[in-house]
This record gives C-alpha cells, structure tokens and sequence, in this order.
C-alpha cells in the first residue's frame, strides 16, 4: 500500500498554472527574431521615456533560455496612425501606438484600460500591435502610471501581441490585472506560455545561448570562456589542495 | 572515513556503476531568489528528481558518466489539459578527488515538452469573462546546458548530490540556473 501510494504521489501531476493563447490553436508569429515599430506621436508621455519603458518591456521576454525570440525596438520611427492599423493597411506590423480616440478605437472603456492588443487573423501571426490609451481626461490614460507600472503594462501586452491570452495565476504577468504589481515578473507559467509558442531548440538555433542571429566572436565574447575555464582549474586545484592536506592524514 | 573510502572503492570499481537518484529539481534559481517578496514559489518550479546514472570507468581516475533525469511529478495547468515534461540529459565526466568527494562537469540538453489537450477556458478579462484557447498538440524546447555537480558519500554506496545546471551559458539575458540536490545509491 505505502509502494502504491509513492507511486501515486510521484506520478502525479503538480498543478502549476493556467497560461493560454490569444486564439484556438495560435502558433505565434513566424519570425523569432520581431523588431517592434514605434510610433510616439499623440503619446502623453515623452518619446525617450516610451522607448525606454518598451526596452524593459523587451527584456523581460528576452530572457527566457527555452524560448527562441529575441525582441528589438525599431530605431526608426514608425508613422502608422492606429486608423491605418485598424482598417488593416499599416505595413510595418507589429507596432506600439498611441490612440488619442482609444475608446471608439476599440470599443473598451478608458477609465480602466491603459492599453489592449489587436492580432490579425492570420496563422501564424503576421500582423498586430499594442495600443496604448493615449485619450486625454481617461483614468487609465498612460501618463497616469510611473514607469515601473507602464513597464508592467506593457511586458503584459507585448506578452498578447506574441500570441499568450491570459492567466488565471494572479502573480502571473499575463494576469488580467495589474493592481497591486509593481514590477515585471515572469512566473513559470509566463515562461512555459512563451516557450510552448516559441521553444528553443539548440540544435538548430545556435548553442549554449548564442542567439538566433547569429554575433561575430569577438574578444569580449570570447574572454569570458577563457576566464570561466581558468577559474574552474584554479578552483580545482584549490579544492583538492585544501581537502588534501586536511583529510588526507586522517586516511 | 575508512568505511567511505571502501564504499568509494566498491562503488566505482573497474567496471563502473549505475546509480539512481532522488530528490528535488528546481528552476529559474537566481530568478527565484531575486524575485519580490511572494513570487517566489511561482517564478520558479520545484519538484520531484529522479535521476538514472552510468558511470564508464576511463582509466584510474575518470568516469564517464551519461545520465537522463526526470523531473517529477510534470508540470499541468488547473483543468489537466496542458502537461510539462522537464528532461535533463547530460554527458558528464566524474572525478574522484578524494575518497568521499567526486565532481561532475560536462555539457546536457535540458529538454521541455509541452503538450496541450486543447479546448477553451473562460478568464477574467478586465470588464468581462473571456475565451481563450488552450494549447493544443506538442511543443518541444531542446536547450544545452553545462553541469557542474559535486557528489559526496555518505555511506556504502549512498552519496548525496549537488547539481547545477547552467542554461545559455554565453548569453548574459537568457542565463539561467537549475540546480537539484539528490540522494543517489551505487547499484
């Protein structure tokens, strides 16, 4: 009986979380390596800042070893008006806007949304954006955040425009709500969401981390290695020297 | 002491040994440490291991040692239809360096595998309950990772083990530790 119930306890699965997908039997976007356009105008807040709050927004989805994606912020300036992305003409998908008519935009009410996402409806993904409430007088116009927070609401979005829905897991960041968060977190449940979507495999994407898009070796990348492997020698060297002369006589 | 350095000798005799071991898996280590306060039981996961080793005696003092663990139970969402496999596959080189202490190093795949049932789950989505769709069919992530363990003995062919496994070693984003501490027996 005890055998039985070892069995039991050790094949049994552990709940974990509830992470989903924008839609039914949604594979992401084709490319692993998306560089997001921006465009800052009508936005309440100052183009640096904004490029600086997508940025962290980026990592925190660039720093998962399982998945392969690795996401970049255009350096040029997108000129796509939300308009343009909603009647499906914009060219340079995916993008980040600001919407000054968020509310007629997308049917959502302003007071309590600080941004949504639109996926086309092709598969894989070749076509969306995150747009961010940019409706003067609204609650959840974006000005209204700090930048820890707006950083939050945008890792979350970003987290739909590459495919994940929702969470059921509170401190998931595909969570529904943002109250009471204060920073970025990716739980297990975000990482499993993400590399279910868009799972690493090494064998063709480059070794030990190396990205997707491949970097020349350089010293700076090469130096590391070099001191890594010298620093395990020395350490053992250090450790068998240490443990030989204190135990070595007691042998 | 004495009786450590015969169970050694025993257990890694000329012909090599193959041994098994349990204890608990845990990932996104430096995430969970550094994570704010209540997150850290959910940026990481920590399970059951159990993990099978062969060790191939490469003269005097090297043993190769490949060694396929399992992470256990698997991970799944609340309604069961979303399973997790973890899989941690190494090509280790063990070395003796004392009659109680050997190191591991070498390279391993850790290996995820995800399948989805698929179906439809209703979710908060701000104003109102929403669907979304559950994944479906098989997903499979294949990321190298170096070990570095070290694997002490304890008693006649008991030996408690400490193992890191670093994934995206070059990559200063994406790096990430695994580690699991076992309890192994020589067979």
């Amino acid at each position: 009986m005890k055998r039985l119930l070892w069995v039991f306890v050790l094949t049994s699965p552990l709940l974990a979380g509830a992470w989903t997908l924008g839609g039914s039997g949604l594979k992401g976007w084709q490319t692993r390596a998306l560089t997001i356009n921006v465009n800052p105008s009508n936005c309440p807040i100052s183009a640096s800042t904004l490029d600086s709050v997508i940025d962290s927004a980026l990592g925190v989805w660039n720093g998962i070893a399982t998945a392969n994606l690795t996401l970049t912020r255009s350096s040029v300036d997108s000129t796509t008006t939300p308009a343009q992305f909603i009647a499906g003409t914009a060219t340079d998908a995916p993008l980040i806007l600001c919407d000054t008519t968020f509310q007629t935009d997308l049917s959502v009410d302003p007071s309590g949304v600080p941004a949504a996402t639109k996926l086309g409806s092709d598969n894989p993904v070749d076509y969306g954006a995150v747009i961010l409430n940019a409706q003067a007088g609204t609650a959840a116009e974006i000005s209204n955040f700090d930048t820890g927070v707006l950083t939050l609401i945008l890792a979350h979005e970003i987290g739909h425009l590459l495919g994940l829905g929702h969470s059921s897991l509170s401190n998931a960041l595909m969570y529904y709500s943002v109250a009471n968060k204060t920073v970025a977190v990716l739980t297990q449940d975000d990482r499993d969401g993400i590399s279910y979507l868009y799972p690493r495999n090494e064998f063709q994407d480059g070794a030990f981390g190396c990205a997707a898009v491949h970097r020349p070796v350089t010293k700076a990348r090469v130096f590391p290695f070099i001191w890594f492997t010298l620093m395990l020698g020395l350490g053992y060297a250090l450790v068998r020297y240490y443990f030989r002369a204190k135990f070595e006589p007691l042998l | 002491m004495a009786i450590a350095s015969q169970a050694w000798a025993s257990g890694n005799n000329a012909e090599g040994y193959f041994a098994i071991d349990a204890g608990m898996f845990g990932t996104n280590l430096a995430q969970r440490f550094g994570a704010p306060a209540g997150y850290g039981s959910e940026v990481s996961s920590l399970t059951g291991f159990l993990r099978f080793r062969k060790g191939f005696s490469l003269g005097k003092r090297f043993y190769f040692e490949p060694s396929l663990a399992l992470a256990l139970p698997w991970r799944t969402n609340v309604d069961g239809s979303t399973m997790i496999f973890p899989i941690q596959f190494d090509l280790d080189v063990s070395v003796p360096i004392f009659s109680f202490l050997a190191i591991r190093l070498g390279p391993g795949i850790y290996s995820q595998l995800v399948y989805g049932s698929g179906g439809v789950v209703q979710l908060n989505n701000g104003d109102s309950f929403a669907n979304f769709a559950a994944p479906s069919g098989l997903s499979m992530s294949f990321t190298f990772t170096t070990e570095i363990g070290l694997e002490i003995l304890l008693f006649h062919h008991v030996s408690l083990n400490f193992d890191a496994y670093v994934l995206a070693i070059a990559s200063q984003a994406r790096r990430t530790y695994q580690g699991a501490i076992s309890l192994g027996v020589k067979l």
